[in-house]
């Protein structure tokens, strides 16, 4: 796992992140090391197996029509800030405008 | 995240419960597949490429009777098969040697009978995961050859690449030196791992987008359109509260070029520009984070993760 400031010089269309993970059950919401904008986190180990992607922002999730419980979108709102913190320190964001 | 590129087909043929039938029909067609116009060969598209997948799904007995396993044998590489298993005498069939040997990743056997009465979901969430393995965004394998620094990689539609590490873009703003590579569950992303034991996490789909230049195309174009939908929604905050840009602009010391490029969604809101905005409004960052979301949690359960809950 790499340090914010390790790789803190990303491009805004492919960032380098400091991954998050986070578990909710047997849920797995995570932010990879090296991802592709706009922010988001993928949610894996869902209930009959099924995994995808949650935007950070909106918190739409891809593919469509993917069943997240309750918890789980329960978690991902406490998290928000904490997601998009994580996503910004690393690609450069909260250095102004 | 992307992983629109590349069609994939189904087929549906001799299931001969109902149930069951009308049960794979809607979880491929809830998830967006489209239906074979071609019935034998399994390459009944004239325009199917390499990329594009079709699905079979059919009976067990019903395969190993007839033609099916030689449909198999004759289909090209980027054919997929779930056989059904439904019955006393099809499990029996699992156990002779010209079915078994041929049970690989082309040829998937779901058993809705080994256990008892399976659940309503249970052919459904098979189809589900099956379908997100098969994507172009998906790493089913990866491995690196430390010598050459070659990253080798096969996606889930089956093609697969060889890259030096070294010629990847992001690489050298790693500082990362693999020394082995391994996919990840789910496929979702690759997992490299340096001399130290550090890891390093790799989103399977900027992979593709390294190493395939159509499918980055893509993969732009659906960022854009996530940034447009989140810009959008964020203009309809700005507007119910009767604001102008050059209102919210003054209120929030956020320069009006930078909120028109939020709104169109040419570029994504920075923490701090969140902040900004919350404050410009007169919010909580949560709530205005709550307005900008696209379901409730209290709502989730009933009406799952894709309903909006505000027009």
């Amino acid at each position: 796992m790499r340090t914010c400031s390790a790789i803190a010089a990303a491009p805004p269309e492919v960032g380098l992140l400091s991954a998050f993970r986070a578990h909710c059950g047997s849920v797995q919401i995570e932010i990879h090391d090296v991802d592709h904008g706009p922010p988001h986190c993928q949610v894996s180990g869902l209930p009959g197996g099924g995994s995808g992607t949650v935007d950070l922002l909106t918190l739409q999730v891809r593919p469509p029509g993917l069943m997240l419980p309750v918890a789980v979108r329960r978690c991902l709102c406490e998290r928000q800030q904490d997601m998009l913190a994580a996503w910004g320190d690393v690609v450069g964001w909260g250095r102004g405008e | 995240m992307a992983g629109t590129l590349g069609v994939i087909d189904y087929e549906i043929t001799e299931i001969r419960s109902r149930s069951v039938r009308e049960q794979a029909q809607g979880a491929l067609d809830s998830l967006g597949l489209r239906r074979a116009e071609g019935r034998r060969g399994g390459s009944g598209s004239s325009a199917r490429t390499p990329g594009d997948l079709l699905l079979i799904v059919g009976d067990l007995s019903r395969f190993a009777r007839g033609s099916g396993l030689d449909r198999i044998a004759a289909a090209p590489p980027w054919v997929s098969y779930v056989l059904l298993v439904r019955t006393q005498q099809d499990r029996r069939l699992l156990g002779e040697p010209d079915v078994a040997l041929q049970l690989n990743e082309r040829l998937q056997v779901l058993d809705l009978t080994a256990a008892g009465p399976s659940p309503p979901s249970a052919l459904p969430d098979h189809l589900r995961a099956l379908v997100e393995r098969l994507r172009p965004d998906r790493v089913r394998a990866a491995r690196f050859a430390p010598a050459d620094g070659v990253l080798w990689l096969e996606f889930g539609d089956g093609v697969d690449r060889a890259v030096r590490w070294a010629a990847l873009s992001f690489a050298p703003r790693t500082g990362f030196c693999p020394v082995s590579a391994a996919a990840r569950e789910h496929g979702h992303s690759v997992l490299l791992v340096d001399r130290a034991g550090d890891e390093l996490t790799v989103d399977s789909a900027v992979l593709r987008a390294e190493v395939d230049a159509t499918f980055r195309d893509e993969l732009d174009h659906t960022d854009a359109q996530r940034r447009a939908e989140a810009g959008a929604r964020l203009r309809k905050v700005r507007q119910a509260r009767g604001l102008s840009r050059q209102d919210l602009a003054a209120r929030s010391g956020i320069p009006q070029e930078t909120l028109s490029r939020l709104e169109t969604g040419r570029r994504d809101p920075r923490p701090d520009t969140l902040r900004k905005l919350a404050a410009g409004l007169g919010i909580a960052v949560a709530e205005l984070l709550e307005e900008l979301s696209v379901t409730s949690v209290s709502a989730s359960a009933a009406v799952g993760t894709g309903d909006r809950r505000r027009g």
